[in-house]
């Protein structure tokens, strides 16, 4: 690890650079900058900055209102939490297998969720760096540039986005916050319309999947030197692979590969993840860091989300998606990919992968069924783990006899990749910034950086909620505040008195 | 039998009754809707809400507690009462809390749908933060005292139908509560049963059957397509107008938009975007300042709109809150989280440092447990405030988050110089 940025040996007399908010991301975040007199970084870190105190108030609530409570957490991936949730108050209703139709209600829904999670992140936030260069012009380096220049890629995105959230609507009745999962099942079945409805344009929605894979792959190998060696960090990799070591995102077993590909664990229940994972606390942010226990908080940090699964699963079973998978696969030869800017086209076989899934059980006559809720001997624990579209979400709670949760512990995504981001932009301050004059465009590199995790650092802060990004300078022997960098609303940089 | 002379008008219209009946009850008769809470036909009327106050011949009245006179002139909707049952409404949904995008009664909620009528979209009064707990008990029925409005109405069954003497209202202003009648004060020990009529009767989501929560899905609840005065079988009489503030001409040029979110899931944005292809068409009308879309870090001094996100939980919230109202003319607060502190706002009854221990130091499997302190993280708040207790709100559109068609409505209202409105389907708070 590049620990020493993590902490600047003597931090003063040093300037201070503060990127507020981090932007195109979900949350808020804000990295700062220690850099010396030669424009050499000496510290850099990733804050953030809000709390909010999920695990606590929501102690002395009924369990079955914690789906509904809990998906608040996040506005582009409540799907993700509303399932983990259901998943752990199944368990607490004593119910471990779902009705075949409840539970294929399930799937549809988070794999909707996948694809319009992967879709927002892709075209909506990222796709301008890719598109117009990492130090393009503020103006253009958006959603409206994207609009403009590439108006059908723009429309692409917008469809594939709209799709996964009508397939959410159908099941939850609401695009964003609605309600599905109750204790034991699903409160009511896909109706038929809606059914025909999504199936009507599938086809259309895989045939711009496939080529949202193609969109990302061309991207980073157009500039393939470049882009593979961009906050290039090597790690190990987590997620839930399904029983017989595919692609899963709803369901499965633990597996840790390390940096080499070897798998340090598998096949691991995720109950156990007490004795799998830990948390560190640091002072300077509200995220934790979460590591491996056995291998200890320098070697056990891990990435999650789409890179870790694509490079853990043993394949994909939708065609087009292993199509894409084995060509992923072959490109990082006999390791793992570990290219951050990677996680793009990674995330984008996941967006194929759900797009097939959806078709395959809008097709599979049980998605219509009518049975949706099993009884069960009540529990006094719950622990629902799913792969979200940012990576491995657990959710765990304790009741009480009197149906009222008395604890609670989120491990969200992005958390899990703390670590993995804090390295990452210290790996592009090594890079990208050092010896160079700071300005907007060279700290977007840093965003850029942040981006590729897809970091939703609402979730990241169950606890807390928001995350920007700005940059200060500080003596180093005082920590007197010298000058601070900010942004005018037109981009331009100033030195705020 | 009705006589010739037992008729009294509301509104001017011409209304029989039989001696003895309130105005109330002529008037469900006769299909007009008074807006009450803590009326229910079956049971003694109680004038607790004040909901029902009409103008009756010049005095204001409860017209569940008054009594139908021959010619009795009764006001009904007048843009004042209006305004007086709208404010009520607002202080009970402050003196509580009220959260509806996790209540199971959301959507079936009499309260909710009162508001929804009277068109409420806001709370106006700061939040009150009453500390209030949960009896759960009972195997199956649970008290959520955070929802009470003291209608009475779980008493009044509790007394003339179950015959049980189950509940009473103890206790006096911040203090009211209502209160069990059994040796431990918890409603295990009382007589209470499932079957009761008391446990049936609650017009919030105060006293609920447990097991029963969100079976209902969206959309088939019975306030998601039916006003509370059509599921009354009242025809919808013509609405009072909110005081009109004069149209701002039309203009050509781009209007100029910055949005952002402060302690929120980022759900609203979301559903901006869920206006889908429609965002091309808005994306030609507005030229965007900052937004979490693009990577302008500071609202332009010459915005003219700025949408908001979020409650108000950090020291960096309310700088950025003040620097958008310094910065837009018009400002719209987005949302549950922005009009109430949504679920935000339930650390509000727990002492701060609690909530930082529990996540901190009291946390499964951490290491290192300590509670983040840093210069570069913002000061906490002892609570999560609406944005309307920190800076003036234009506009509030309500809903968690508020579908996109509100988005598009209040948006294009604003485009076009319009005074904006939601319709009743428009118009959530879940």
């Amino acid at each position: 690890m590049n620990n020493k940025l993590e902490t600047a040996a003597s931090p003063d007399n040093l300037r201070r650079f503060v990127i507020e908010p981090v932007s195109r991301v979900e949350g808020h975040g804000k990295v700062t900058l220690l850099v010396d007199d030669n424009n050499q970084v000496k510290q850099c870190r990733l804050h953030i900055v809000e709390f909010r105190g999920f695990e606590r108030f929501i102690q002395g609530r009924p369990y079955w209102e914690i789906p509904i409570l809990v998906q608040r957490l996040c506005g582009i991936c409540p799907v993700s939490h509303h399932i983990a949730a259901g998943k752990a108050i199944d368990m607490i209703t004593g119910v471990t297998e779902l009705t075949e139709t409840a539970h294929k209600l399930r799937e549809l829904l988070h794999y909707g969720q996948t694809l319009q999670s992967h879709a927002l992140h892709f075209f909506h936030l990222s796709s301008p760096d890719l598109l117009f260069g990492f130090e393009s012009d503020i103006a253009c380096r958006n959603l409206v540039g994207v609009i403009e220049k590439h108006p059908d890629l723009a429309l692409q995105g917008v469809k594939l986005r709209k799709y996964g959230q009508e397939v959410i609507r159908a099941i939850c009745g609401k695009r964003i916050h609605g309600t599905g999962c109750i204790p034991g099942g699903m409160n009511k079945p896909l109706a038929r319309q809606d059914r025909l409805y999504l199936l009507a344009d599938i086809e259309q929605i895989i045939a711009s999947s496939e080529s949202a894979v193609k969109t990302a792959r061309d991207c980073y190998l157009a500039n393939e030197p470049w882009n593979k060696n961009f906050a290039l960090i090597r790690s190990n990799y987590l997620s839930l692979v399904g029983k017989n070591g595919e692609l899963d995102l709803y369901h499965g077993t633990l597996r840790l590969k390390d940096a080499s590909g070897k798998r340090v664990f598998d096949r691991q229940d995720y109950c156990d993840y007490q004795n799998i994972i830990q948390e560190e606390v640091k002072s300077w942010s509200y995220m934790k860091f979460p590591f491996i226990k056995a291998l200890g908080s320098e070697q056990g940090w891990y990435r999650t989300g789409p890179l870790a699964r694509i490079n853990n699963c043993d394949y994909i079973a939708t065609p087009r998606a292993e199509i894409a998978r084995q060509e992923f696969v072959a490109y990082g030869g006999k390791e793992p990919v570990h290219c951050t800017l990677a996680y793009h086209w990674a995330r984008m076989i996941e967006l194929l992968f759900s797009a097939e899934k959806i078709k395959q059980l809008l097709n599979d006559a049980m998605i219509g069924g009518g049975d949706l809720i099993v009884q069960g001997q009540r529990q006094n624990e719950g622990i629902g783990v799913i792969e979200a579209p940012r990576g491995t979400l657990f959710h765990h709670y304790q009741v009480g006899e009197d149906d009222l949760i008395t604890k609670a512990n989120l491990i969200v995504a992005t958390t899990h990749n703390n670590t993995a981001l804090n390295e990452s932009i210290r790996v592009v301050a090594n890079q990208q910034i050092n010896g160079r004059e700071i300005s907007e465009a060279v700290l977007n590199n840093i965003e850029v950086a942040i981006r590729a995790y897809d970091p939703c650092l609402s979730c990241a802060t169950h606890a807390m909620g928001k995350m920007p990004l700005k940059v200060e300078m500080r003596a180093l022997e005082s920590d007197e505040l010298l000058s601070r960098l900010s942004k005018n609303s037109d981009g331009t940089l100033y030195i705020p008195m | 039998m009705i006589s010739k002379d037992n008729r009294f008008y509301i509104d001017g219209r011409e209304i029989p009754f039989i001696e003895g009946e309130t105005v109330m009850q002529a008037a469900i008769k006769a299909n007009i809707y008074i807006p009450h809470l803590c009326f229910h036909p079956q049971f003694t009327p109680n004038g607790s809400c004040k909901l029902c106050t009409c103008e009756i011949n010049g005095r204001k009245k409860s017209s569940c507690c008054t009594q139908a006179e021959p010619g009795m002139q009764v006001k009904n909707e007048t843009p004042e009462l209006l305004m007086m049952r709208r404010t009520l409404v607002q202080m009970l949904f402050v003196e509580g809390n009220h959260y509806c995008p996790f209540c199971e009664r959301s959507g079936n909620c009499k309260l909710q749908a009162t508001a929804y009528d009277l068109g409420v979209t806001d709370l106006h009064f700061p939040h009150f933060n009453s500390k209030r707990n949960v009896d759960a008990s009972h195997p199956d029925l649970m008290i959520d005292h955070n929802r009470c409005i003291f209608c009475e109405l779980c008493i009044r069954a509790s007394t003339e139908v179950d015959k049980k003497d189950i509940f009473t209202i103890a206790g006096r202003s911040m203090n009211k509560r209502l209160a069990v009648n059994s040796a431990s004060g918890q409603l295990k020990d009382s007589t209470m049963q499932v079957t009761d009529r008391s446990a049936h009767i609650c017009p919030v989501g105060c006293i609920i059957i447990k097991g029963e929560g969100f079976k209902t899905p969206i959309g088939e609840r019975v306030y998601d397509k039916q006003s509370i005065r059509d599921v009354a079988n009242i025809p919808e009489s013509a609405r009072q107008e909110k005081n009109k503030r004069a149209a701002e001409p039309q203009t050509k040029k781009k209007l100029k938009l910055a949005s952002c979110s402060l302690a929120g899931c980022f759900g609203c944005h979301m559903s901006l975007l869920d206006i889908d292809e429609r965002i091309i068409e808005l994306l030609e009308q507005v030229e965007l300042s900052r937004t979490p879309l693009n990577d302008i870090k500071s609202c332009a001094p010459d915005c003219d709109l700025g949408l908001i996100e979020g409650g108000v939980c950090n020291t960096e919230n309310i700088a950025v809150l003040r620097n958008f109202r310094a910065n837009c003319k018009i400002i719209v607060a987005v949302g549950s989280c922005a009009i109430n502190g949504g679920v935000p706002a339930l650390r509000n009854s727990i002492d701060v440092k609690d909530c930082l221990d529990e996540a901190y130091l009291n946390g499964i499997g951490l290491v290192n447990a300590q509670i983040p302190i840093d210069k570069e993280l913002p000061y906490l708040l002892e609570k999560v405030y609406p944005i309307h207790e920190v800076i003036k709100v234009d506009y509030f559109l309500p809903g968690c988050p508020p579908p996109a068609d509100a988005f598009w409505k209040i948006l294009s209202d604003l485009l076009n110089g319009k005074e904006p409105e939601l319709p009743y389907d428009l118009l959530h708070f879940d």
